[in-house]
């Protein structure tokens, strides 16, 4: 098996090479059996490092301790669910998710793309070659998962105990499912830049990809943040740990690059800008992989200190060199023939929410990087923790939530400013009277009363564009409500399906606001008999009791909870002593409801039976996670193809359209 | 049994170690704990952390707070004994206050030229779109003709 392993992981490395070399030999000399090769090797890449994963996940559910990767992440209590996921725990193994990932999207790309794209193909092929080289490099020379231990041993030092939740199945493989899937339209970019085929058709191609690496993202983001609040026992959802921060970058700028390439479609413009930022996201992905793996940034991630640290660097540096130089040399290229027309347009509003989304990413990019540069200027290294992140923040989201609310207002090229004070008429009165409502409720925050008003003010936007759009069929198509509103979503999907994920991300930031401003904390010893009020919640203590499993000791103390006066449920907050890492760790209870959640940690017991309880209430905590549905299912709503596919040419105005001489010659069989 | 007991021994110290703390101080006890970083080495925020380390920390905490000693105090005898690096934030003085404003004033210096650059472009538009008087005149002259004669041709 592991001779096997280590072939597979061999072949892989050669594979790349080829591909790569005849891909580059095969584009130099105009050879399309070279290019085909390169193609297929790419398929033979995928299949070695398939048979990779699977022996190596054999070997983990197995726990066949020959190997230096299983002994060091798996034991022999540990369950095949969990034992499963130490493939992507340690350097090794998640260095070869990342490796097969990125062959399998290489494989389905060149299948798409079998009669399309033919001149950008042979690029796209040797920039994701050029990429796996380099991780499959790192597989075979520096980080083998298949290195053998080299004697016996009968048990493994196991997985982290915070590590053994369903988070750990999930979380991983959908931040790396990001992660890779944009190299596709980065590479997509760089074949763009490197044959100066610079319009459209090189983001219509990767849209989809941007897409669903974007969800990803988010998804694995998300998940993160409900295991860190299920699991760490803080009450909190985001650290702004370097590494979260790193994974959340990238969507930021994908996030932008969604938006402005609107425009580009749209208008033929911002082409050095949009190639550049979807550079910027995949040098992001890549500088979020060195963080986690060099241990230069202090990381509760981190997977420790490693040469891999300057090989990331090194190579990071190389696409920076790599793509800055294309992007420079293609730079007339990449000019726009026409400008924004008003600062009162939709073009500019996306150009500001791209301004105000890039400087999140700066913030919190100087933010994370801050204690080096500290330390090199003034020789002290500082800790730059969630409390700045959250100063810095807030504000900027704040902005980020009305620009997102005043963009559907606002029409593509120009709106005259009678026009839009009437399209802004209902939604500023919703705002004004959420904001005063809310003030009344007790609010007192201006953050907290402007990112729920403006929530609402943007969730108003959006259902009177609905209800324009609906009314519009229903008078024009002669649609009932049902079939106008239907025929409305699905026959625009990209846009009523971006509109939904704006809702999705609406009642995310309501709930970040609500968990974050409006909790409620208490701690309180009890003993036997003894209750616990917070807010509108009584907790009896009931007693302790403790048992053993295989894997770990639990403590367990139970409560009965009641909600005005009425029972509503047995808590069992724990704590665990997990016997093969000498580690406690904290099993929180959460009672969740629509409202809020009353989080409970058992924070210390004795042997005469007191335990304290600690006791919070967390408001509308439970809309982030509902947050994240809605914004998951609205984005597979618009990323799923559609019946008919008309293809969009930019607009233009009359009088400064191009004209196409070749084609108009050979219409009109005239000379132009 | 023998687990147990290290359990307890664990948990027991976070216990009996703590001091009750009236509003006010209880307060200040939530801005001293999300200030300080936990010194195990686990890189979390106090607030954030559920080690033993933690624990001790907070019982220290609250018995300087019992004690009478401010927010600033606390602080200082953590910066003392751990360097700046226990804080969980960048003072607002000094280079470190370049942290603090650093974000918006790339933020608004940008924005600005954004702002100064789409009027710009939008300017140069309408000026694009002014139509010379000239050529006005002429072309006046030639649709008014052309309407002329195609009333005619209507009546005709």
């Amino acid at each position: 098996m592991i001779i096997v392993g280590q072939i597979s992981l061999a072949i892989a490395l050669a594979m790349a090479i080829y591909s790569g070399v005849v891909s580059v030999i095969g584009i130099r000399n105009r050879l399309g059996q070279f290019l085909e090769s390169g193609r297929r090797s790419m398929f033979s890449a995928f299949t070695a490092l398939s048979i990779a994963m699977v022996l190596l996940s054999l070997a983990l559910i197995t726990k066949d301790y020959s190997l230096k990767y299983v002994a060091e992440h798996v034991s022999n209590s540990l369950p095949s669910f969990y034992a499963f996921s130490a493939l992507w725990s340690g350097q090794a193994g998640s260095l070869l998710l990342w490796s097969w990932l990125l062959t399998l999207f290489a494989s389905i790309v060149i299948i798409q793309n079998k009669n399309k794209n033919l001149e950008l193909m042979p690029y796209v092929v040797a920039t994701l070659s050029g990429i796996l080289i380099f991780f499959v490099s790192l597989l075979v020379f520096v980080t083998n998962p298949f290195e053998t231990l080299g004697f016996t041993v009968t048990q493994g030092s196991g997985l982290n105990p915070l590590l053994q939740n369903p988070g750990m199945v999930f979380h991983p493989p959908s931040l790396y499912l990001g992660y890779v899937g944009f190299a596709i339209p980065f590479s997509f970019a760089i074949a763009a830049l490197i044959t100066r085929k610079l319009d459209t058709q090189w983001i219509i191609s990767t849209r989809r990809w941007a897409l669903f690496a974007w969800l990803a993202l988010g998804v694995g983001n998300l998940i993160g943040a409900k295991w860190a609040y299920v699991e760490l026992g803080w009450g909190g959802f985001w650290g702004w740990d370097p590494v979260e921060n790193a994974s959340f970058m990238p969507w930021l700028v994908a996030t932008a690059f969604l938006h402005s390439v609107m425009i580009q479609e749209r208008r033929d413009m911002l082409k050095i800008w949009n190639v550049s930022l979807i550079v910027f996201t995949f040098i992001l992905t890549i500088f979020g992989t060195f963080i986690t793996r060099s241990g230069l940034i202090a990381s509760v991630h981190s997977f420790g200190q490693s040469q891999l640290g300057i090989l990331f660097l090194g190579f990071l540096g190389l696409i920076i060199i790599f793509s800055t130089y294309f992007v420079y040399t293609r730079r007339k290229d990449l000019k726009s023939r026409y400008h924004l027309d008003s600062i009162l347009s939709r073009e500019a509003s996306f150009l500001f929410n791209n301004l105000i989304l890039i400087g999140a990413v700066f913030a919190i990019l100087w933010g994370t990087l801050f204690p080096m540069i500290s330390e090199a200027v003034r020789g002290t290294k500082i800790t730059v923790g969630a409390p700045f992140f959250n100063t810095i923040t807030v504000p900027i989201g704040i902005a980020l939530i009305l620009l997102t609310g005043i963009c559907p207002l606002i029409s593509w090229r120009k709106t005259s400013a009678s026009n839009f004070a009437k399209n802004f008429r209902i939604p500023a009165i919703v705002f004004f009277s959420s904001f005063i409502i809310l003030f009344i409720a007790g609010i007192r925050g201006f953050y907290s009363l402007m990112a729920i008003s403006l929530s609402i003010f943007v969730i108003s936007t959006i259902i009177l564009e609905f209800y324009r759009g609906t009314a519009a069929r229903m008078k024009y198509n002669n649609e009932n409500l049902f079939i106008g509103f239907k025929n409305l979503i699905f026959k625009y999907r990209r846009r009523y399906g971006g509109y939904l994920i704006h809702i999705g991300m609406m009642v995310i930031f309501i709930g970040i606001t609500g968990a974050t401003v409006f909790k409620v904390e208490k701690e309180k010893v009890l003993r036997k008999g003894d209750t616990l009020t917070i807010k509108n919640y009584k907790l009896t203590f009931l007693g302790t009791d403790d048992f053993k499993t295989p894997l770990a000791e639990k403590f367990i103390a139970t409560l009965r909870i009641e909600k005005d006066g009425k029972y509503i449920g047995i808590a069992t907050p724990s704590k665990e002593y997990y016997y093969l890492q000498k580690q406690t760790s904290t099993e929180v209870s959460i009672t969740s409801s629509f409202k809020e959640d009353l989080y409970l940690i058992l924070a210390g017991g004795d042997d005469t039976g007191a335990v304290n309880i600690k006791a919070k209430i967390n408001p509308l905590i439970g809309w982030i996670w509902w947050g994240g549905y809605i914004l998951f299912g609205a984005t597979i709503f618009t990323m799923w193809p559609s019946k008919k596919k008309k293809k969009k040419k930019p607009l233009q105005r009359p009088g400064d359209g191009k004209v196409n001489t070749k084609e108009l010659e050979s219409k009109n069989k005239v000379k132009v | 049994m023998n687990m147990k007991m290290k359990l307890f021994l664990v948990i027991v110290l976070s216990l009996f170690l703590v001091p009750s703390l009236t509003h006010s101080q209880t307060i200040l006890f939530s801005e001293v704990e999300s200030s300080l970083m936990c010194t195990c080495g686990c890189n979390m925020v106090l607030t954030s952390c559920q080690c033993t380390t933690a624990d001790k920390m907070r019982s220290k905490i609250k018995s300087m707070l019992a004690q009478g000693k401010s927010k600033d105090q606390i602080l200082a005898s953590y910066v003392n004994l751990f360097g700046e690096t226990v804080l969980s934030e960048p003072t607002k003085e000094g280079f470190n206050l370049t942290a603090w404003i650093t974000p918006f004033i790339a933020i608004g210096a940008v924005g600005f030229l954004l702002y100064k650059a789409v009027n710009k472009w939008s300017g140069q538009r309408t000026q694009n779109k002014k139509i010379p008087d000239d050529l006005l005149l002429e072309y006046g002259t030639k649709l008014k003709n052309e309407l002329d004669n195609f009333e005619d041709g209507d009546k005709t």
